[in-house]
C-alpha cells in the first residue's frame, strides 16, 4: 500500500472513508426518510438520525484515526445531502462546520482519534455543532425570523450532542470487537 | 436518482459547473429576496425548468412531500392561533424560499450523473482526495444497500424473521446479525478499492487525467447568460416594487 499519499491520507484510508459514508448515507436514509420524516418538527429529524450515524461515524474513526477524518466525511456527506439527495443546500455548511469543530476539538484534546473518550468527545462535538447550524442557518440566511426558540435551539443539540456521544461509544464498543475478531486493524 | 442520458435533455447537457452555479445562486438569491410574489416566480421559473428537463414526474413525488409538510405546518398554526392569515403571512416566505432551493437542487440532482458531478469537481481543482472519496461513495451507496438487503435476505434464509417489533425489543439480533456482517463486508470491500486503484497508479496526491474533459460550451454560456439576466430582473424588481404584494 501507497503509505504516504497526500502526506497523509492513504489510498487506503480515502476508500475507507468513501465506504464509510455511504454506510452513513443509508443509514441517514432509513432513520430520516423512514422515521423523523413522519413528523413536521425539524429537531426530531436530527435527533432520531444522529445515534445511528455516529455509530457508523465512530467505526470510521476509531479504523483511520488521522486529524481530518471528520471534516472529509463532513463534506462529502454535505455535498451528497446538499447536492444529490434530499439536495438540499444548506445541510453542507452544517455538516462541514460539524466536521471541522470535531476535528479542532480531538486535535486540541486527544491528539488523534481511537481512545474511546476521542470519539464520544468528536461524536458529541460534531452533532452539537451540526444541530446548531442546521437549526440558526435559516435565521443567518432570513429564512424565518421567528422559527424555533433559542432555548429549544440549545435543547436539541445539547440532546443530539449526547445521542450522538452514545452512538459514538457503541461504535467504540463495536470497533473493539471487531479489532478483537481480526476483522479490523 | 434520475435518468442520466445526456441527451434527454438541454439542461442534462448542461456543464454539472454550470448547473453548481445556479444552485448556489439561487440559494443566495432566494436568501435576499423579500417579495413573496418574485420568490413564487422564481419557484415556478424552476418548475418550468424541471418540465424542460423533463424530470417534473420523477420530483413530484418528492416535492409532493414538501408540500404536505407545508400544508401541515401552516395548518398547525391556523388551529393554535386561530388565524390562518398570520399562519400563511409567518409560513409563506419561509415555505417559498425552502421550496425554491429543493427544487434547484432536485433539479441538479436529476439532472447530473454523480461521476461527471465527481469530474466536475476535480476539473475545478478541488483536491483529489475529496473526489476519489466522493467518487467512493456514489458509486458504492447502492452496492451498499444491495449487501445489507442480502445480509437481511440470509437471514431469513436461516429462519430468522424479524418483526417490527423486534428490532426494538432484540437490539441484539440487528447488531449480530445485520450491523456486524455489513460493517465487515464494508472493510473487505474499502481494501479491494484500494487495492485496484493502486494497481492502476492511482496516487491521491496527484491529479488525475481523463479520457473526456468537461468543457463549458455554448449553450452552459446562454443559459449563464440568461440566469444572470433574470437574477438582474429579480433584484431590481426586488427594490422597484412594481407589485402591491
Amino acid at each position: 500500500m501507497n503509505k504516504n499519499s497526500t502526506g497523509r491520507f492513504t489510498t487506503r484510508d480515502l476508500s475507507f472513508i468513501g465506504i464509510i459514508i455511504a454506510l452513513m448515507y443509508i443509514v441517514q436514509t432509513i432513520t430520516i426518510l423512514g422515521i423523523s420524516a413522519l413528523t413536521p418538527i425539524d429537531p426530531l429529524k436530527s435527533i432520531v438520525s444522529a445515534f445511528f450515524v455516529s455509530i457508523v461515524i465512530a467505526i470510521g474513526l476509531s479504523k483511520v484515526k488521522k486529524i481530518g477524518t471528520f471534516t472529509i466525511i463532513g463534506l462529502i456527506n454535505g455535498i451528497i445531502c446538499g447536492f444529490i439527495l434530499p439536495a438540499f443546500l444548506p445541510l453542507l455548511p452544517a455538516t462541514l462546520l460539524g466536521g471541522i469543530a470535531a476535528d479542532g476539538f480531538t486535535k486540541i484534546f486527544f491528539g488523534e482519534y481511537g481512545s474511546r473518550n476521542s470519539l464520544l468527545g468528536a461524536c458529541g462535538v460534531g452533532k452539537f455543532i451540526e444541530t446548531l447550524v442546521i437549526l440558526t442557518f435559516p435565521f443567518i440566511l432570513g429564512f424565518s425570523t421567528n422559527i424555533l426558540s433559542p432555548m429549544i435551539i440549545i435543547v436539541s443539540a445539547v440532546i443530539v450532542a449526547l445521542l450522538g456521544a452514545g452512538g459514538g461509544f457503541i461504535g467504540y464498543r463495536i470497533s473493539v470487537e471487531l479489532k478483537k475478531a481480526g476483522a479490523m486493524e | 436518482m434520475g435518468e442520466f442520458d445526456s441527451d434527454y435533455s438541454l439542461i442534462h447537457r448542461l456543464d454539472p459547473r454550470t448547473k453548481l452555479i445556479l444552485v448556489v445562486a439561487i440559494t443566495l438569491m432566494c436568501t435576499i429576496i423579500n417579495n413573496i410574489f418574485l420568490l413564487l416566480s422564481i419557484g415556478a421559473g424552476l418548475i418550468i425548468l424541471l418540465t424542460f428537463s423533463k424530470t417534473l414526474k420523477r420530483v413530484s413525488a418528492l416535492l409532493g412531500f414538501f408540500l404536505i409538510f407545508a400544508a401541515a405546518a401552516i395548518s398547525l398554526t391556523a388551529i393554535i392561533t386561530r388565524d390562518i392569515n398570520y399562519a400563511l403571512e409567518y409560513f409563506s416566505p419561509f415555505l417559498a424560499r425552502f421550496f425554491i432551493i429543493i427544487c434547484a437542487g432536485l433539479l441538479f440532482a436529476f439532472t447530473t450523473p454523480p461521476q461527471r458531478f465527481a469530474q466536475s469537481l476535480q476539473q475545478m481543482r478541488i483536491p483529489t482526495s475529496i473526489t476519489f472519496t466522493l467518487g467512493i461513495t456514489l458509486r458504492y451507496i447502492p452496492t451498499l444497500a444491495r449487501e445489507a438487503e442480502s445480509i437481511f435476505q440470509s437471514l431469513k434464509l436461516r429462519g430468522v424473521h424479524l418483526s417490527k417489533w423486534d428490532y426494538i425489543r432484540r437490539p441484539s439480533m440487528i447488531y449480530r446479525g445485520i450491523i456486524i456482517p455489513l460493517i465487515i463486508r464494508s472493510i473487505k470491500l474499502s481494501d479491494e478499492i484500494a487495492i485496484a486503484a493502486e494497481s492502476r497508479a492511482f496516487k491521491s496526491n496527484k491529479s488525475r487525467s481523463s479520457l473526456k474533459k468537461l468543457t463549458i460550451g455554448k449553450n452552459d454560456v446562454l443559459f449563464l447568460g440568461i440566469m444572470i439576466i433574470t437574477m438582474g430582473l429579480v433584484f431590481y424588481l426586488d427594490n422597484n416594487p412594481v407589485f402591491p404584494f
